[in-house]
């Protein structure tokens, strides 16, 4: 899944790549704000000593991102994959 | 009296014949208890789930013992540009068995730890002997190569990026068992004194005469060590016949490489010519020796040990039984090391630090002898310990506003 596919060639606006980028950007803003609120969820605690993030969890943050993009990659090839094959879904 | 005794000899015909200890339960008991059959099954089944039960509830006890020591360090507040801090963990398989064993140990023992002191930790498995000193040393040469400018920090793709991420740094190596903390002291030593440029590829000939490699062999053999030390003086005088580009100061190791290569195309060329060109050169060994030795700017990384005690054999079974059933005693052995290597106090790598673990050393006698760890003094020198740590700090409380105090 790239990140904004690279323009830097292609000066003038094309329609269908504005499209592309759209859709990508909705993609990776809402991926965002899943692991946003998934990780908050999961990792810090809902009574707040202090403002600032304690290093327990930011190691718990760090690990939920990591395993959050890791499985969204592999569903994400595996629906490829089946998408590909033609598999009725 | 009289009449009721003999009252019951008359009932009880065989009187005579019971025993004076009874065999079975009373009566009135056993009408009570289940079968004798559902007694024997309860009581195993009861007296392995109760030792079972019993050990789980003392290992979460001591774990909640250390984590509560150990907690101080994850309450610490973590900034916004700060990464918390990396271990790098090398495991490697105890002799006469597989490394399983010793990624059981570490989830079971010493990562609850790491978690509870939010050590961020990266864990490298040495499958083959000799795997993890030639990470150690790979990783301590690209270091003391970015220190002297012959390699950029950043890799290929991050140069050319607009933003690079932040990425945690390995503060310290923490070795499970005495043979990974032999290589890792083996790795820091060849680390540091490998030479820093990078030896020339080899251009191995396709065709090799069989008449000459004899020859060759035997020089070669006589000429190359078994070490790979490369010495400036040193000039190969067997003139090689096959066509190399190396400079003088790596022609030693070119020669014990190419001994390598002599011996396996030796080999191949009697097999054909086609296999010859498709087999791969043999990787270079990069020369090493006390000329090249420098230390990387930031200094090696401290070294954590853990004990690690595996029981391999039929002897040793009822040992492993009782292991099992009380697991809790490994969650203290092994914690109380992993803690210092959490709290991070260090100390200098004395001589007599060489001989930790050697207690482990007869438990796999049957599958080796003895570790020796062979490492310079001066390389010891810059290489510290993790230690028990004299001060624990404490937590800061809010509520009392008391600066962050330290306990002796």
């Amino acid at each position: 899944m790239s990140f904004f596919m690279n323009n830097a060639t292609n000066q003038s606006v094309n329609m269908q790549n504005m499209a592309m980028a759209e859709q990508e950007l909705e993609m990776v803003s809402d991926l965002f704000n899943r692991i946003v609120s998934s990780c908050h969820q999961k990792c810090i605690p809902k009574t707040y000593i202090e403002g600032d993030l304690n290093k327990g969890e930011a190691v718990c943050i760090d690990r939920c991102v990591a395993k959050f993009f890791e499985v969204n990659k592999s569903v994400g090839t595996k629906l490829q994959q089946m998408s590909g094959a033609g598999l009725p879904m | 009296m009289e009449n009721s005794t003999e009252a019951r000899a008359k009932l009880t015909p065989n009187a005579a014949a019971k025993p004076a200890v009874p065999t079975t339960l009373s009566g009135k008991l056993r009408a009570k208890l289940p079968s004798r059959g559902w007694m024997i099954f309860w009581t195993t089944f009861g007296t392995i789930g109760g030792l079972v039960v019993r050990d789980h509830y003392l290992t979460v006890d001591a774990k909640k013992r250390i984590a509560d020591k150990v907690d101080v360090l994850a309450k610490q507040s973590c900034g916004v540009q700060d990464m918390p801090r990396k271990v790098t963990v090398y495991i490697t398989a105890p002799p006469g068995d597989g490394i399983h064993k010793t990624r059981h140990y570490f989830k079971a023992f010493v990562k609850p730890v790491f978690d509870a002191a939010a050590v961020d930790y990266e864990v490298k498995e040495g499958l083959v002997e000799g795997q993890i000193q030639a990470m150690v040393a790979a990783d301590v040469r690209k270091k003391r190569r970015i220190a002297a400018g012959k390699q950029s920090a950043l890799s290929e793709a991050e140069q050319s990026a607009p933003i690079v991420p932040l990425k945690s740094v390995s503060d310290g190596i923490v070795v499970l068992g005495r043979i990974a903390l032999a290589e890792v002291l083996q790795g820091y030593n060849d680390g540091c004194l490998q030479s820093l440029d990078d030896p020339e590829p080899v251009v191995v000939a396709e065709k090799v005469e069989e008449v000459s490699i004899k020859d060759e062999a035997a020089s070669l053999a006589t000429e190359a060590t078994g070490s790979v030390e490369a010495t400036g003086s040193v000039e190969a005088t067997t003139s090689m016949n096959k066509s190399e580009d190396t400079s003088a100061s790596t022609e030693a190791a070119v020669a014990a490489a190419a001994a390598e290569l002599v011996a396996a195309a030796a080999t191949a060329a009697k097999d054909g010519e086609k296999k010859e060109e498709e087999k791969p050169p043999a990787p270079i060994p990069i020369p090493q020796d006390e000329a090249y030795f420098s230390v990387p700017p930031s200094g090696l990384e401290p070294v954590g040990y853990i004990p690690f005690k595996n029981l391999t054999g039929f002897r040793n079974f009822h040992k492993k039984v009782f292991a099992l059933f009380n697991s809790y005693d490994c969650v203290e052995y092994a914690g109380a090391s992993v803690m210092k290597v959490a709290f991070a106090e260090t100390k200098e790598f004395e001589k007599d630090d060489l001989e930790i673990g050697r207690d482990e050393e007869p438990l796999f006698k049957k599958y080796r002898g003895p570790v020796e760890i062979n490492i310079l003094d001066r390389v010891r020198e810059q290489v510290k310990l993790y230690v028990t740590p004299e001060n624990i700090p404490e937590l800061k409380k809010i509520d009392e506003e008391v600066v962050v105090e330290e306990q002796h």
